[in-house]
């Protein structure tokens, strides 16, 4: 047996890189019912199994904001052991653009802080989900001019998620021109979710040269309608 | 005059054992004709061959850089990094006709550090870093270059490889050693919050040190400390290369050899 012998306190302890997600979700008066239920059921098993991910609970740095009767930061970010989520409830009109234009500010800010505190942080997500049509049209261009723009620079990874038969999927597709939304499979929220943590822990383990996360068609299967 | 001792090593990482992927760095050393040169290469995660790419990097700079360091050193920068760009890509390029892959499956980082005669010749494209030892002190010599985002970086084969090939060319002076160190071991050997070398940088280099220790048994020490406790500290693959440079007095030598002189006819 060697006697060279390297001690741990003779190493860095740097912090993981960090994954930034804002969930951008539809409260609004539409998604009263089963909806909401399945999508607080859903939050809470992404919650439950990003913590059981030794990797994606100190990758992940997750936000949500809601938009119904007003657009909140229903979640700031924080450590994710420390994060309670609030069980949410459906009201109020789709205030989607004003929520977008919300999710990018308070994702800049968080890059700002880990340039601050020297912390290496991953291409942020943006996940849009809703079951309707904006109420707030008259913010969409810029909201969906700005999510292009940084989607073409390659700084921000948007999935949009359409809810039900009354999500308006054309309008969805306009903050992402480079794929289309995709449609959630009746109240699939768990199965997304799950597909969501392990997407999350893929990115979390990924290095140099990984490029930014392709998605596997097959592995959509599990929650969504879409033809593919 | 200056005589050598180097030690290498790499380590897989968890990432690669789970997804069932080699390891992908490469270390290299080469020496010949009064030149050391050691190598790193840190294959891309996502290229199915990169291991081949940066074990031909690193093998392809040792070798070279040994058989016409004098040449090389007396170039500009500029010069100097598109010579051995070129070199490089032409043999990735002929490597991945015979594999019948796309250039970029063969995509690596490099670091090297090659000395003569008191000079030092080094470089370095994408992440990972090179320290140097100044008086036996790591001080740091290369930082990592990524993107914006923690899995960026840039590669040999990278289209914008040029612009971020950094060369370096001077003499040792009061540097006694080297140590490269891929982006694995990086976690381990610098602390981004002090921004500064760790404790392991000396401990590695008093192991050089000791006379005591062959080459064999650092690289054995290597090997089981980065297994040990680098692995625990990323996901990636581990390696570094280290280099001890012992300035020998030559006017010591003189002297001795006069004071023999002068013992016999006195």
């Amino acid at each position: 047996m060697s006697n060279l012998v390297i001690y741990d306190q003779e190493l860095a302890d740097n912090p993981t890189a960090r994954v930034p997600i804002c969930l951008v979700l539809d409260v609004s008066g539409s998604m009263a019912g089963g909806p909401i239920n399945e999508l607080n059921k859903g939050i809470e098993a992404f919650m439950t199994e990003i913590l059981e991910d030794d990797i994606a609970q100190d990758a992940a740095d997750i936000s949500v904001v809601t938009f119904g009767t007003v657009v909140e930061i229903a979640l700031k970010f924080d450590n994710i052991e420390k994060q309670v989520v609030p069980k949410f409830s459906a009201g109020g009109t789709t205030p989607m653009g004003a929520a977008v234009l919300k999710s990018l500010e308070i994702l800049e800010e968080r890059k700002k802080e880990y340039k601050e505190a020297g912390v290496d942080y991953f291409q942020p997500w943006l996940v849009l989900m809703t079951d309707g049509v904006p109420t707030d049209m008259q913010i969409i261009p810029s909201a969906t001019k700005k999510t292009n723009n940084l989607i073409n620079e390659k700084k921000l990874t948007l999935y949009s998620i359409g809810v039900g038969n009354n999500a308006d999927m054309r309008q969805l597709s306009q903050f992402d021109l480079s794929k289309p939304p995709l449609k959630l499979d009746g109240l699939k929220f768990k199965e997304f979710f799950e597909w969501l943590s392990q997407s999350v822990s893929v990115v979390s383990n990924s290095t140099p040269g990984d490029g930014t996360l392709k998605m596997d068609l097959n592995d959509l299967r599990g929650w969504t309608t879409l033809e593919l | 005059m200056q005589k050598y001792k180097v030690s290498g090593t790499c380590v897989r990482g968890a990432s690669h054992i789970e997804s069932n992927l080699p390891c992908q760095d490469r270390v290299s050393s080469s020496f010949k004709n009064n030149v050391i040169t050691l190598s790193l290469a840190d294959g891309a995660g996502s290229c199915s061959m990169s291991e081949i790419g940066a074990e031909i990097s690193t093998q392809f700079i040792s070798d070279y850089l040994c058989l016409y360091f004098d040449e090389v050193f007396l170039e500009n920068p500029e010069r100097i990094k598109e010579v051995l760009l070129l070199k490089i890509r032409q043999l990735l390029i002929d490597k991945s006709k015979d594999l019948n892959v796309s250039l970029r499956e063969l995509s690596s980082t490099l670091l090297f550090v090659s000395v003569k005669n008191g000079n030092y010749l080094a470089g370095h494209i994408g992440d990972g870093l090179i320290a140097s030892y100044v008086n036996s002190k790591p001080e740091v010599f290369s930082l990592p270059e990524n993107g914006e985002y923690s899995n960026q970086t840039y590669f040999t084969t990278s289209k914008t490889a040029l612009d971020h090939f950094r060369i370096y060319k001077g003499e040792l002076g009061l540097i006694n050693g080297f140590v490269l160190m891929s982006d694995g071991s990086y976690e381990s050997l610098f602390d981004k919050n002090k921004n500064s070398l760790t404790m392991a940088n000396e401990t590695f280099f008093s192991w050089l040190k000791d006379e005591g220790n062959s080459q064999e048994k650092i690289e054995e020490a290597l090997h089981l400390n980065l297994k040990k406790l680098f692995t625990k500290k990323t996901t990636d693959d581990c390696s570094v290369n280290l280099l001890l440079i012992n300035h020998v007095d030559e006017v010591s030598w003189y002297e001795l050899l006069l004071n023999k002189v002068r013992h016999i006819f006195n």
